[in-house]
């Protein structure tokens, strides 16, 4: 039952006038058929339920209809009250009111064990399904429902826009939040860089005790050297000051061819006298130790007396002769080739495991870590580039005792032949030339001597750096001799020495700069882990990875709403579509869910006198397709029947939500069309699904008809 | 699929599991909040 009444008190101008229900019964069955003349009040009955159930705040109604029902309650002109109820079976489900005229507030109740409460729009819009229409255009309203369509995506399409921001807050809430795993790494990499500096000290520690150890050894060693090269040049000068002093007094002019070959020969004698000297360091590293007393017959040769008396030294000869031969020996013994590969797959060993030695691997067989190994590859590596040295010292030795005996043969067998002849004419220039030969001499002893000096003292200054006592030269180097780790320099030339302890330097300097780049790492490491530590764990921190998937799925579904699924609807509702030229097969499945949706919509159909179970409505092609497979294109339709259609396709929804549906001006339908529409009436009634239907049309006489039953 | 309002039309476009899911949740009026509850806590 519908139970109305209404007041409606209208300034005319002329008069006011008021209007009440007075051609329409005040209490209509729930469903109903009302036909009647212009102005009986069959449009105002509409109006005033649409009114009272919250009409003007759906946003599915009619904008036109909307107009009207506003027109109602906010006019200046006149003032509206009303008191509306819907009955099932005697008991009321819905009371609506507006008591006062001078305000514009509805009030809505629903009933619940007969009593009343109140019942806001956004709670009535979930419960109620207000259906208010006048069907005059059925291809355009069709269309309506495709509008309908576009509105629910780009209503989605912001949902799912904002959905997706808030994703990506969350993710971003969570990279910044407490991060356990990030925790652990950061632990991690904290232990593996301390065990780093563990490591490098220990190794550090050790090339300082070896540096420490060769300076003594060096600077003692030369010290001692350059002294004794120093007193030997000294005893060598005076011995020289004297002869000069004595040429001096006997000096007479020799003739100048035999001043030339005397200059020559002394050119050929300082060189020898030049070979013998570095042979001299050579020898020191090459010589075994039961060869080592040659090294002291070889520094006592001297080159002072040469010229005056035309002769080497016997020892001179005979050293040569027989280191020679030693040193030949020692080339014949050496396994070069195998000291070579050995020293290159140690150094390449050590290339290759210098990447993993943070890491925390044993090499299997020996048992150690990586570092361990290394060291051991290392100690190994020096002692095969000791040997390589050792041999290529040899074969300095071996040129130049050769090159020393090619000489000695020529000076001895073509010079001083030569110089002899010349002598027995003997002349004054002879003795001059003796005389300038002695100065020259002198002259390159003291440039010798002040070349040793001058090493000797830097010696001496990097020895004093040490802090070593100077007066324990000899002490120190003899007890560092002894050291195991300096036996395998003994046989290192100068230069060889002072190399190693640059190199020394340079690795220790390494590790120094590794151990603070270490340190500073971990610092700043610390420092991040504990803001790590403070910061609250997220409560999505496990679904990180499934959130990220699900923003990117959102982002599809977005970009779908927004650019696919709003262009293919658009171009049906301009009628803007080619189906043979369709950009994709999406795009035609789009098109056939449409028609699908349109088809279940609707339902059934009356075309003629038969009724039918729609399949689909195809608005490309304007086609009606029935389940018995009849096609029946949309303009054959009867007005009626299509607005017939349409109006069934309102009425199919699939929510529970209570149906109140009210049809105005239905004009071009007759019986047959309307009979489907009272048909789903009922058959929503009998499901609790309809609380009222209410249909009306324009007719010369007012009358009433209950379609409760047909 | 007897699909009748535009909310279950879009959900029949959809083939991903998850999309419908958003749909079905944002139909039901849910905030981001609780649509993510929902499809998290599954």
């Amino acid at each position: 039952m519908i139970e109305f009444d209404y007041e409606i008190i209208r300034d005319e101008g002329d008069e006011v006038v008021t209007y009440e229900p007075d051609k329409i019964p005040t209490e209509l069955p729930n469903i109903v058929y009302i036909e009647g003349p212009n102005s009986s009040g069959k449009s105002t009955l509409l109006n005033i339920i649409a009114l009272g159930l919250y009409g003007l705040k759906n946003d599915k109604l009619d904008s036109n209809l909307k107009t009207q029902i506003n027109h109602l309650v906010n006019s200046n002109h006149q003032e509206l009250t009303f008191n509306l109820k819907i009955k099932k079976q005697g008991r009321t489900i819905i009371e609506s009111e507006k008591p006062d005229g001078d305000v514009s507030d509805i009030k809505v109740y629903e009933y619940k064990d007969g009593n009343r409460t109140p019942i806001m729009p956004d709670n009535f819009q979930n419960k109620y399904n207000l259906i208010y229409d006048i069907p005059q255009n059925p291809i355009d309203r069709l269309n309506q429902l495709i509008k309908e369509i576009r509105n629910t995506q780009r209503n989605y399409k912001k949902d799912v826009k904002y959905f997706r921001k808030y994703l990506r807050n969350t993710i971003e809430e969570i990279n910044s939040s407490r991060n356990p795993k990030l925790i652990s790494q950061k632990k991690k990499e904290i232990k593996e860089n301390e065990k780093e500096i563990e490591n490098k000290k220990a190794i550090l520690k050790k090339k300082e005790e070896t540096l420490d150890q060769l300076e003594k050894y060096t600077y003692s060693r030369f010290i001692r050297d350059y002294t004794a090269k120093c007193t030997n040049l000294h005893e060598q000068i005076e011995d020289l000051e004297g002869k000069l002093e004595h040429k001096e007094r006997t000096k007479k002019a020799r003739d100048s061819k035999l001043g030339n070959r005397i200059e020559e020969t002394r050119e050929q004698i300082n060189q020898i006298e030049d070979i013998h000297l570095e042979l001299s360091d050579i020898l020191k590293s090459v010589l075994p130790d039961e060869e080592k007393h040659h090294l002291d017959i070889w520094n006592r040769i001297s080159f002072n007396d040469v010229i005056e008396t035309l002769e080497f030294e016997d020892d001179l000869e005979i050293e040569v002769n027989d280191l020679k031969e030693i040193v030949s020996k020692k080339i014949e013994e050496k396994d070069e080739e195998k000291a070579l590969t050995k020293a290159e797959m140690y150094n390449g060993l050590i290339d290759f495991l210098e990447d993993y030695k943070i890491e925390d691997i044993l090499v299997p067989g020996v048992e150690k870590d990586v570092n361990e190994f290394i060291e051991i590859l290392e100690t190994k590596a020096q002692k095969y580039e000791d040997t390589l040295n050792y041999y290529d010292n040899l074969e300095k030795a071996k040129s130049h005792l050769n090159e020393l005996e090619s000489k000695i043969s020529k000076v001895e067998n073509k010079l001083f032949p030569n110089i002899r002849n010349l002598k027995e004419k003997r002349s004054e220039d002879y003795v001059k030339e003796e005389y300038r030969d002695y100065q020259n001499r002198l002259e390159s002893k003291r440039e010798l001597l002040e070349e040793y000096d001058k090493k000797l003292q830097k010696y001496e200054h990097k020895y004093a750096k040490k802090a070593l006592d100077p007066d324990n030269i000899e002490e120190i180097y003899s007890d560092v001799i002894d050291e195991e780790e300096i036996s395998s320099y003994t046989n290192y030339t100068e230069k060889e020495l002072n190399q190693k302890i640059k190199s020394l330097k340079d690795q220790i300097e390494d590790i120094e700069d590794r151990i603070k780049e270490l340190e500073f790492q971990i610092e700043m490491d610390k420092n991040k882990l504990s803001s790590l530590k403070s910061e609250e764990k997220h409560k999505y921190h496990n679904q990180r990875e499934e959130i990220k998937n699900l923003n990117q799925k959102a982002k599809i579904l977005e970009s779908k709403l927004n650019d696919e699924y709003d262009k293919y609807i658009t171009k049906l509702i301009d009628e803007d579509i080619n189906i043979d030229e369709c950009e994709s097969e999406e795009e035609r499945k789009y098109y056939e869910k449409v028609s699908n949706y349109l088809g279940n919509k609707v339902g059934f159909i009356r075309h003629g006198q038969e009724e039918y179970q729609v399949e689909y409505i195809d608005l490309i092609k304007n086609v009606i397709k029935t389940e018995s497979g009849k096609e029946i294109m949309l303009s054959d339709m009867g007005t009626g029947q299509s607005q017939s259609a349409y109006l069934k396709g309102l009425l199919n929804t699939n929510d529970n939500r209570k149906i109140i549906a009210l049809f105005d001006e239905v004009a071009m339908m007759d019986t047959y069309s309307l009979n489907p529409i009272y048909e789903k009436f009922k058959e929503l009634y009998q499901k609790d699904q309809l609380l009222a239907g209410v249909v009306v049309q324009k007719a010369d006489e007012m009358n009433t008809v209950s379609k409760m039953e047909m | 699929m007897n699909y009748k309002s535009p909310d279950d039309f879009l959900k029949s476009l959809l083939e991903d599991e998850e999309q419908k899911k958003i749909i079905e949740e944002i139909s039901k009026d849910k905030s981001p909040e609780e649509i993510l509850e929902t499809i998290i806590g599954e």
